[in-house]
């Protein structure tokens, strides 16, 4: 990993797992620094319009957000059940 | 022709030891479906002012919908309802797996129990034959244990049982009714108003289709929801509930430690991910329903080299406490927050058992949980001491006492398992000194597992459901008809295919308006019921927890209430106390109804 990459570790939580490869651990991804949130976000098969809660280490953030290395970010559905 | 229901509700009078057919008529049936529709209107016809929940004039009604038991995925959903012993007055509570379907195969819409036994007694249900049989061999008796009794005594294993456990024979405020053992209509101490009667479970075996209308149209639809499982329900599919909690965590709404804080730092540690990843044995489905969201967890005390199916050890209680059995099922989010966050405990295995002895005695959740979470903050201010409980201290962080908490309130064993058994609001106003305060709760039922100060859609829920701090969202247009139909809210329809589903299944031309009236009668009968038993606008609040502010969200403010309240109120044609006037009564033809609040 060069200097101008971060690494970010990504879980996934509620439907949103559909997009997660099975038998895989949860992802840890590589990105150019300075990536925001929603530049995560384009590069994974969501639906149009998709509700996700995202919470960058346990705190929930906006798109706008800039990932650093070493953030633990979290992606859900926000829907919960009875 | 009829289809989707035959114009039969078995009623029963336990008392008298007779049963008769009622015949409602097939405009009664369009016009309210099922569920709480019947529950309701029966309530105020056959039930006078202030009854109470345990008199033998309480009737207890079992009410399926038009599409229960229709080959259709969500369509396995039962109401049952009552004069509840815990809430204010209007209970119901749902749920689903096999029993409601085996009930409309057996040729019935519902059943209406009247009256009480002297003896303990179930009853035996094979299509139109009806039969009392004792039950003085199975009083006391677990759910598990019973259900093998009754099964081997009537000689068939395809024989579907709806029973109360202890806690029901007990009269625990909270007790509930198991259907096929691992589903339960938990909320609002429909099992106390069961064990009251002395009825014990009631046996169905059915072998008719349920009519439809239009067969191929609801195979249609249950080949989309079959087709699209990744799509449409990928997290019920393959967790069930309660796949984000660590999201709810973070977004600062978990209940914790009695709703005192938002976040639980163990969420990730009793999620459905990590049941799957530790407990869970397999997942199976309710009647009809390819979504097969429902968790079934099993653990052994002891490492005893069994192995499940698919090769895996069978899992292990690593401090060797208990073995779970994997006929109660397991956990749903509820559940898992209930009787894990909410207590402060992160201890999976003991979730699961607490979840387990509730199961095998009949006890709901949500009330189990907030009732222990309601005791042990008052201990933690010294509001409520070891003289008021025998000497037994109750406490956050203590995965043991959980269980051991179960078995004490459902058996009513002590003096704590006695004040406990009342549910929280009784058992403060029992103690007095300002415990009151710390019971959160909307009309005596304690609230779900969603806080209302970070999900703004619950308030609306627990202002305005009329059995008080539910979470279903049955106040609202689209749950509260899916509850009539018996159709599961999990099951992702929008309301085009919910509504497709019931005029393929009727062959009624229904239309959203219409269904929108079938809503509205079913939600006014039940405030007519409140009402009558004296609930007014000032119980439509919420608790004093819920004014105060979490780390991450404002408490909710007196104007906010009043403003949902107003606007709820407008929306149904109710006027400013929330009473509905005479002049919507008669739109939607209730106008029948229209004296029964002076």
């Amino acid at each position: 990993m060069s200097t101008a990459q971060v690494q970010v570790y990504v879980t996934l939580h509620g439907d949103i797992r559909r997009i997660r490869p099975k038998a895989a651990p949860d992802r840890e991804a590589t990105l150019v620094r300075g990536t925001t949130v929603a530049e995560l976000l384009a590069a994974l098969p969501l639906k149009p319009n998709e509700t996700l809660v995202i919470a960058v280490n346990n705190e929930v953030v906006t798109t706008g957000a800039t990932l650093h290395d070493g953030d633990e970010v979290l992606l859900s559905s926000p829907m919960e059940g009875g | 022709m009829r289809y989707g229901y035959w114009n039969r509700i078995l009623n029963v009078d336990l008392t008298e030891r007779r049963w008769w057919v009622e015949e409602p008529g097939d405009d009664l049936y369009r016009q309210l479906l099922g569920g709480r529709g019947f529950i309701a209107r029966t309530l105020l016809r056959d039930t006078a002012a202030g009854i109470d929940a345990y008199d033998p004039g309480n009737p207890l009604l079992f009410m399926p919908g038009v599409l229960t038991g229709v080959p259709l995925p969500g369509s396995g959903r039962h109401t049952i309802g009552a004069r509840s012993p815990l809430s204010a007055g209007y209970g119901e509570s749902e749920a689903g797996g096999f029993w409601g379907a085996e009930l409309k195969k057996a040729g019935w819409d519902g059943i209406v129990v009247r009256g009480a036994s002297e003896t303990p007694v179930y009853l035996w249900i094979n299509e139109d034959t009806v039969e009392f049989r004792d039950a003085a061999h199975l009083w006391g008796l677990v759910t598990g244990q019973a259900e093998e009794q009754i099964v081997a005594e009537l000689g068939d294993p395809r024989i579907r049982v709806a029973q109360i456990g202890p806690a029901g024979e007990n009269l625990v405020r909270f007790a509930s009714i198991s259907n096929d053992l691992n589903e339960v209509a938990g909320r609002a101490g429909m099992g106390a108003v069961m064990g009251a009667k002395k009825l014990k479970a009631i046996a169905v075996r059915g072998k008719k289709n349920v009519p439809v209308a239009d067969p191929e149209a609801i195979k249609r639809i249950a080949k989309w929801v079959s087709g699209t499982l990744d799509e449409n329900h990928y997290a019920f599919h393959n967790f069930g509930t309660g796949a984000a909690m660590a999201a709810k965590s973070a977004e600062g709404g978990m209940p914790t430690l009695n709703y005192q804080l938002g976040a639980f730092e163990g969420s990730d540690r009793i999620s459905a991910i990590a049941v799957r990843d530790q407990v869970r044995v397999e997942m199976r489905g309710c009647y009809a329903c390819s979504v097969r969201c429902k968790k079934f967890v099993r653990v052994e005390a002891r490492d005893t080299g069994e192995k499940l199916k698919n090769g895996r050890p069978v899992p292990v209680d690593p401090k060797g406490r208990w073995s779970i059995e994997l006929r109660y099922g397991g956990p749903e989010y509820e559940s898992l927050a209930a009787l894990g966050a909410n207590l402060g405990i992160d201890d999976l295995i003991a979730v699961c058992k607490a979840n387990e002895q509730a199961n095998a005695y009949c006890l709901d959740t949500i009330s189990l949980g907030c009732t222990i979470a309601w005791a042990a903050e008052c201990f933690e201010r010294e509001l409520l001491t070891a003289a008021d409980t025998g000497g037994y201290a109750v406490r956050f962080h203590d995965p043991e006492q959980v269980v051991e908490l179960a078995g004490k309130i459902a058996r009513r064993e002590g003096v704590i398992g006695e004040l406990l058994a009342e549910g929280a609001l009784r058992a403060a106003q029992r103690i007095g000194r300002g415990t009151e305060q710390y019971v959160v709760h909307v009309k005596g039922l304690e609230i779900a597992m969603h806080d209302p100060r970070h999900m703004e859609r619950m308030r609306t829920s627990y202002l305005f459901s009329p059995t008080g701090g539910d979470h279903m969202g049955s106040a609202t247009n689209k749950n509260g008809l899916r509850n009539q139909a018996g159709l599961c809210f999990f099951l992702n329809y929008s309301d085009q295919m919910a509504l497709d589903a019931l005029c393929a299944t009727t062959g009624w031309d229904l239309d959203q308006q219409e269904l929108d009236q079938i809503f509205e009668r079913g939600i006014s009968l039940t405030r007519l019921f409140n009402l009558r038993e004296g609930v007014t606008r000032a119980d439509d609040t919420l608790p004093h927890r819920m004014r105060e502010d979490l780390p991450k969200h404002a408490g909710i403010t007196q104007e906010q209430i009043d403003a949902l309240a107003d606007g709820y109120y407008r929306d149904r044609g109710w006027d400013a106390s929330g009473i509905p006037t005479p002049e919507r009564l008669a739109e939607l033809g209730l106008s029948e109804f229209a004296g029964s609040v002076v």
